[in-house]
């Protein structure tokens, strides 16, 4: 992905001077972590391109803005969560309508490899309705600390960075979100 | 410890026998052997486990082929718009240089308007009072006598 030899810092310095290319340049290397952190966060992978776009545009408007006390990509999180959040928001809270299995193959959600066996295709859909009826269910703090955390892979420095919170709120977001997640995963289960 | 309780155990550190940190937890090897012993723990333990791994793995999205063209348009777009409007205030800025002037100009209006409405101030003002009242009072004079001969005299016209 990172094929390039500009560092991000030289790219969004060109950003800044409207230079199109390194723009171009600075999408294709951040785009996929963009799109699916949206996707993540608003639950609706109709908006998520929108909210990603939207993403990149603000980030064009505002790169004057950028520092560089961060890292490049913990600004641009900052921005994509920021986004999607105020989607949802205008949205009315989160949407239901979810991803499901059917809907993969018409908007190039990778699919998991283990989707192979229909049996397994409905299994999993079910589990993946379970799972965001359990996310749904917890506070927006704490359903995106658990998406930054879990699916983002991003450490509790960054996201207190992005989230702008102590590490220590972050820590007891996640604690919280884990604890709220099992109980209603283990009331579904019964 | 009792079957009972050891499932009530296992139930309330579920997360911890799934993400595979019992390293701290209390009778330990008591738990795992029970799980395997217990037909219930074992397959909450194995429902529970399917379910948090895919909690574990995220949902996936690949930008369309369009993704690119669609931030350059809004891009294009953009500077469009800030070229025009920076066209259209670089076309207004000599009209915009008689705006003091003009501001200035109703100023002026504003306050010779409101001196030119002095006058009806000015009734409400005691001398006027007095000067108006005394005229009335020449009215009064009788025709006729030496008061209004003094008028006549000083005014050149005779009152009936």
């Amino acid at each position: 992905m990172k094929s390039s030899s500009r560092s991000d810092y030289e790219l969004i310095k060109k950003v800044t001077l409207k230079d199109l290319n390194a723009f171009e340049e600075l999408v294709q290397r951040y785009k996929r972590m963009v799109i699916n952190v949206c996707f993540r966060l608003t639950g609706n992978r109709e908006n998520a391109e929108d909210v990603a776009q939207e993403v990149f545009f603000r980030v064009y408007q505002k790169a004057r803005t950028f520092r560089g006390k961060s890292k490049l990509s913990t600004w641009i999180y900052r921005i994509a969560v920021n986004r999607s959040l105020n989607h949802n928001r205008k949205q009315g809270g989160l949407i239901q309508k979810r991803l499901t299995s059917a809907d993969s193959e018409t908007l190039n959600e990778v699919p998991a490899p283990h989707h192979n066996s229909p049996d397994t295709i409905f299994a999993n859909k079910e589990d993946r309705q379970l799972i965001n009826k359990a996310l749904d269910s917890l506070p927006e703090k704490q359903r995106t600390a658990f998406i930054l955390h879990h699916w983002e892979g991003l450490s509790y420095q960054e996201m207190a960075e992005i989230l702008k919170s102590s590490l220590s709120a972050v820590e007891s977001r996640i604690h919280r979100a884990k604890n709220s997640l099992k109980k209603v995963l283990l009331a579904e289960l019964k | 410890m009792k079957k009972n309780q050891l499932c009530r155990e296992v139930k309330s550190h579920l997360l911890d026998i799934v993400e595979q940190k019992t390293g701290n937890l209390p009778h330990k090897d008591s738990l795992l052997s029970h799980i395997k012993s217990c037909p219930r723990c074992l397959h909450l333990v194995q429902e529970f486990s399917k379910l948090w791994n895919q909690l574990e793995s995220p949902p996936k999205l690949e930008p369309s082929s369009s993704f690119l063209n669609g931030i350059i348009q809004k891009i294009e777009d953009y500077e469009e718009t800030k070229s025009l409007s920076r066209k259209v205030l670089t076309n207004l800025r000599p009209a915009l240089k008689v705006v003091p002037a003009a501001a200035l100009f109703l100023l002026g209006i504003l306050f010779g308007s409101f001196l030119g409405n002095a006058p009806s101030e000015m009734k409400k003002d005691s001398s006027y009072e007095f000067v108006s009242e005394y005229f009335n009072k020449l009215e009064d004079i009788p025709s006729g006598s030496i008061a209004d001969a003094y008028l006549y005299l000083d005014t050149g016209e005779r009152r009936d």
